[in-house]
């Protein structure tokens, strides 16, 4: 039914009040609201996730409201074609990479395939082709290992990437 | 939230978007990362399901280790079937190893392994012993491979690395052999074969836009009848592949007057233009791609497409492999004159399912 609304609280607090078809690309809830029967009035509580992720998710799947339904992770569709975000989507993940991380577990934790795709794809797109340092400098990440592990690890490595 | 703080059920799930060397430099960033990678079987095992799909998963983590070994007798490789075709092999000594363009394909100057598994493969198809062949391998097989063909893995410190990291990387490390690494067909190939009146006929050439810039220039005047390229892939694991060539085509002007002056003589031979292809698997079975299909038909239209601008991949077939195996394989290209001319820049194998 459209229009139809549930409640769904974040972590923080707030209750969002969100159409059911809507809340629904969420496997998470789709299941919750199916499986567990629950009633509409109840307030559905999303223990992992602040209201200002939440507000992004909202705003991802009400974009994507309308998408065909995802084929299932299947092998004909595995291979990714990881440059394709739709420039929507690539307007709507211009955020810091902290919050990208974070929807990153809110996608995972809510299941919604679409949402996951499109953020892991766009931190791939920061680590591919780059080299550890790159890496690192992109997403500041401490350098933690001693120059001895550093040889080691090379070591190790060498075999599948020298050729 | 830094990306060293995602959990690692997540990181699993970015690592699907991401190839082998970049998982690989990711890891090396910081400890935590490299935890993820290091030694962890199921890592790995996550990404060859998630990179190739469940059957091919399910091939190589589970099946070809657990399937035994086929019996000599069914692949046509008892004592008694090597001593047979073995003798079968001598009645050719002498010019003819040479001369015949599939013994010298499969090397049969040097040796007769090649003619051994090729009337193997022949037997098992006129008369199967059994209809259940599977792909089988081995741990020590698999190590085998990678002494093979990887300088610096060896006994002591393959052992360090998880067995399903090895496998990830062979089914992601590409299986490709330049054309200016092949081996002309030519006869004065030994010391015994000094007479042979085919010489080496192949050009080497200089392209930009193939992989290294060089590559080989296939063409087939009277003489050269027998001419071609020849090679060989070492330690194939088993497994399905798809066999592509890349190659470019090219009405090669030099020889219009020669192909002319043949096609006034014999009005038929103007769409005489014919490549052949031949591979074989030494456990496994074998891929023909004969004129039927690579034809005069096939070459203008594909010169339609492509011009002799554009490099194409031409699948050539499908070969099954069964036990660890080297490929032979052979191109030729033959009744063009010398005006229809095939570029060769490399053979590639290709996993499918």
């Amino acid at each position: 039914m459209a229009g139809h609304k549930i409640k769904l609280q974040s972590n923080d607090g707030d209750i969002f009040d969100v159409e059911v078809e809507i809340a629904k690309l969420s496997i998470t809830i789709k299941t919750m609201l199916e499986d567990l029967s629950m009633n509409e009035e109840e307030i559905i509580p999303l223990p992992n996730i602040n209201s200002a992720i939440f507000k992004k998710v909202i705003q991802w799947t009400t974009h994507h409201k309308d998408d065909p339904p995802l084929p299932p992770e299947d092998d004909e569709n595995r291979e990714k074609n990881t440059n394709d975000i739709s420039s929507w989507d690539q307007e709507f993940l211009k955020v810091d990479q902290g919050t990208l991380f974070e929807l990153i577990l809110a996608a995972n934790y809510l299941d919604i395939k679409g949402l996951l795709d499109v953020t892991c794809t766009s931190v791939a797109n920061m680590i591919k082709g780059k080299t550890s340092e790159e890496i690192r400098q992109t997403f500041n990440i401490k350098n933690d290992f001693t120059p001895q592990e550093e040889e080691q690890i090379k070591k190790e490595n060498e075999w599948c990437e020298n050729k | 939230m830094s990306i060293d703080k995602l959990p690692h059920h997540v990181l699993y799930k970015l690592c699907k978007y991401l190839s082998f060397n970049d998982i690989i430099n990711l890891s090396k960033t910081c400890k935590q990362l490299y935890i993820l990678i290091k030694k962890d079987n199921y890592f790995w095992m996550i990404l060859i399901q998630n990179h190739f799909g469940s059957k091919l998963y399910h091939r190589y983590v589970n099946e070809i280790f657990q399937n035994k070994k086929n019996s000599d007798y069914d692949l046509y490789r008892t004592e008694e079937d090597k001593q047979k075709f073995e003798k079968s092999f001598r009645r050719y000594e002498g010019l003819h190893v040479c001369n015949i363009w599939l013994l010298n394909v499969l090397n049969g100057k040097d040796n007769s392994d090649g003619y051994i598994a090729y009337k193997s493969i022949i037997k098992q198809k006129e008369r199967p012993r059994t209809n259940q062949l599977k792909m089988s391998l081995t741990i020590e097989e698999l190590f085998e491979y990678y002494f093979n063909t990887n300088k610096y893995l060896n006994k002591e410190n393959i052992l360090e690395i998880s067995i399903y990291k090895l496998i990830s990387f062979y089914l992601i490390q590409s299986k490709r052999l330049l054309g200016v690494d092949l081996f002309a067909i030519y006869q004065s190939c030994t010391p015994n074969h000094r007479g042979c009146f085919n010489m080496q006929y192949w050009k080497h050439e200089y392209d930009l836009n193939c992989l290294i810039g060089r590559c080989v220039r296939l063409y087939s005047v009277r003489t050269f009848y027998l001419g071609g390229i020849k090679g060989k892939f070492n330690s194939i694991l088993p497994g399905i592949y798809e066999i592509i060539c890349r190659i470019k085509l090219d009405k090669n002007n030099e020889y219009l007057t020669y192909y002319n002056e043949c096609c006034n003589k014999n009005h038929k031979l103007k769409k005489s233009v014919e490549c052949y292809f031949y591979a074989l698997a030494d456990h496994g079975l074998d891929c023909e791609c004969d004129g039927k299909k690579l034809n005069f038909d096939w070459f203008e239209s594909n010169y339609l497409l492509h011009g002799n601008q554009y490099w194409f991949n031409q699948t050539m077939g499908y070969i099954k492999i069964f036990e660890l195996s080297n490929i032979y394989f052979g191109f030729r290209t033959e009744s063009d004159y010398g005006y229809r001319n095939i570029l060769f820049d490399y053979i590639q194998l290709n996993i499918i399912e």
